[in-house]
């Protein structure tokens, strides 16, 4: 027989993050048993029992909702109503992140991007992670959610930290875990184009360009005992031979070249001189 | 109306045609400059030349410029100045150096002209520019007495030098020896070609000890800057240290005395240790 007693019924959730969740509460004068109802989205869930103002179960993290009532308060073993719901929160564990395989510390000048393998410790309750990576002023500059406990950042020149966090189905967040060390990627500078092969027979330059990468000759002139240079034309190659007109004026020329990545990212300059002289027909006497 | 405008300028350049004509026949002619007719063609020349960006001003002060070198100036400016131009010179040094060969002789701008081509085509001595350059003003001022000289036996030396031409003498090493060679120039009344050919010969044939030809031209150039009697006293000396009438000595130890006695073939006034000793 249910009396009209209500009773305060005040929750303590104490190990809300982990799967065995214990739940205490104060305990109520004369009652000889306790009753707890848990629920999610108003669903019961699990409905039990105890003498103890203490209990355990397991539970995964997540939104729910519980409701207590004493018995036995008075002879008649008369329970107490219900109280109302109370919302309380399993949060999802931390990950634990695992230490980093050897990554690519210098990155290639055609993609600038280097291939970072992430793995960390499945928590309970996860319905996704989501991995931040922070610059060195700590702003989010690049975020990704997976639904499994790895990922592959591709990740430009740079200095991060990486910070995970699981979050359940409800929108519950786990303690953000960075990883213990930082990131660093540097660049490897454009290396110029190599191994040039100048054939002024045939109006030609020879070169090894750098993969991944375009090269722009600059052809230049430069009449003798002057000071000027002055730009002849300007060209970006994708092969290997750049080839000038044939009717060059008489005078210094200045081949130069540089490798040019997608990025706008330009090597040092390679330099070739050559000189165009007159024929002995276009003289005077 | 055409006719008659072809006519009246017919009529108007005759006019000025008769004006420049000198009216001395040409063995009474007076000495002097025919300035106004210099000035005229360099005034013209450099107007309708689209290289220099001169306004009328300075037009006129390039041709009063160029008027100072007298008879023939304007042809020295533009013979000079189409050289450099078309050999990929500075408008501004072109200007500059033409100017300069409108106040020398014709001789002078024909061996600068012959000078410059030989030592910079590629089919000549293809030397940098700079050199070539260099040497040909050097060459073409230095020397106003022996200007045909010059041009001979630079002429002499760039077939010889094309002739010889070899992995181990290459043109343009052969060019550095002959800049070397004309700068004794002055010390050769006949030329130095000459000297150089008779003991290029002499060495070419002797059979006791053959010089690779590097080391032969090396050592002609060395005979050569004594002067020109130091060829024949080189070759004297070497015949009779080497011969039964005089020591002879091994070829090798020959070779080094008779390039000692060469030395001494230019007259120096020697100061003896007794004149240093009263020397303040």
């Amino acid at each position: 027989m249910k009396t009209g007693l209500l009773i305060v019924f005040t929750l303590f959730p104490l190990l809300c993050q982990a799967s065995n969740v214990e739940f205490e509460w104060e305990e109520v004068e004369g009652a000889s048993s306790y009753s707890v109802e848990i629920r999610n989205k108003n669903k019961l869930l699990k409905s039990l029992q105890s003498s103890s103002s203490v209990f355990k179960t397991e539970m995964t993290p997540g939104r729910y909702e519980i409701r207590g009532k004493v018995g036995g308060l008075n002879r008649y073993e008369a329970e107490s109503e219900w109280s109302t719901w109370k919302s309380f929160d399993i949060t999802p564990p931390a990950v634990k992140i695992s230490k980093l395989p050897p990554i690519e510390n210098k990155v290639s000048p055609s993609s600038y991007l280097s291939n970072i393998p992430l793995a960390w410790t499945a928590a309970d309750g996860a319905a996704e992670y989501i991995v931040d990576v922070q610059d060195e002023k700590g702003t989010v500059v690049h975020s990704v959610k997976v639904a499994k406990p790895e990922a592959l950042l591709k990740l430009r020149p740079g200095y991060y930290s990486i910070h995970i966090r699981a979050k359940t189905a409800d929108g519950l967040e786990s303690e953000s875990v960075a990883l213990p060390e930082k990131i660093m990627i540097q660049k490897i500078p454009v290396p110029a184009p190599q191994k040039i092969v100048f054939k002024n027979e045939k109006h030609s330059l020879d070169f090894v360009p750098i993969e991944g990468t375009q090269v722009e000759v600059s052809l230049e002139m430069q009449k003798f005992l002057g000071t000027e240079w002055n730009l002849v034309e300007r060209q970006l190659i994708s092969g290997n031979s750049y080839n000038w007109k044939q009717d060059l004026k008489p005078g210094r020329y200045r081949l130069t070249l540089y490798s040019k990545n997608s990025f706008g990212e330009v090597s040092t300059p390679t330099v070739h001189e050559f000189i165009k002289k007159p024929l002995e027909s276009e003289l005077p006497k | 109306m055409k006719l008659l405008s072809g006519f009246l300028l017919f009529i108007g350049l005759s006019v000025v045609h008769a004006e420049t004509k000198s009216p001395y026949p040409q063995d009474l002619a007076p000495t002097g400059c025919a300035s106004s007719e210099v000035f005229k063609n360099s005034y013209s020349y450099l107007k309708k030349n689209k290289e220099l960006p001169f306004n009328e001003s300075q037009l006129l002060k390039a041709a009063l410029d160029i008027n100072k070198g007298c008879n023939g100036a304007d042809k020295r400016f533009q013979r000079v100045f189409e050289l450099l131009v078309k050999s990929g010179v500075s408008i501004r040094k072109c200007y500059e150096l033409a100017v300069d060969f409108a106040q020398m002789t014709d001789q002078k701008t024909d061996n600068f002209v012959a000078l410059f081509k030989g030592l910079f085509l590629e089919n000549k001595f293809d030397m940098d520019f700079e050199t070539a350059y260099k040497a040909s003003l050097q060459l073409s001022a230095a020397l106003p007495k022996d200007w045909m000289k010059v041009r001979t036996d630079f002429q002499a030396f760039l077939n010889f030098c094309d002739n010889t031409k070899s992995e181990e003498v290459p043109v343009r090493l052969c060019a550095e020896w002959t800049l070397s060679l004309l700068k004794h120039e002055d010390k050769f009344p006949l030329g130095i070609f000459p000297s150089f050919q008779t003991l290029n010969s002499y060495l070419t044939g002797r059979r006791s000890v053959q010089l690779p030809v590097k080391d032969r031209l090396n050592l002609i150039r060395e005979i050569l800057a004594y002067g020109p009697r130091a060829p024949e006293n080189f070759q004297s000396s070497l015949d009779w240290l080497g011969s039964k009438s005089g020591p002879a000595l091994p070829p090798q130890k020959a070779h080094v005395v008779a390039l000692e006695i060469a030395r001494n073939s230019l007259q120096v006034e020697l100061i003896t240790d007794t004149e240093k000793s009263l020397q303040p």
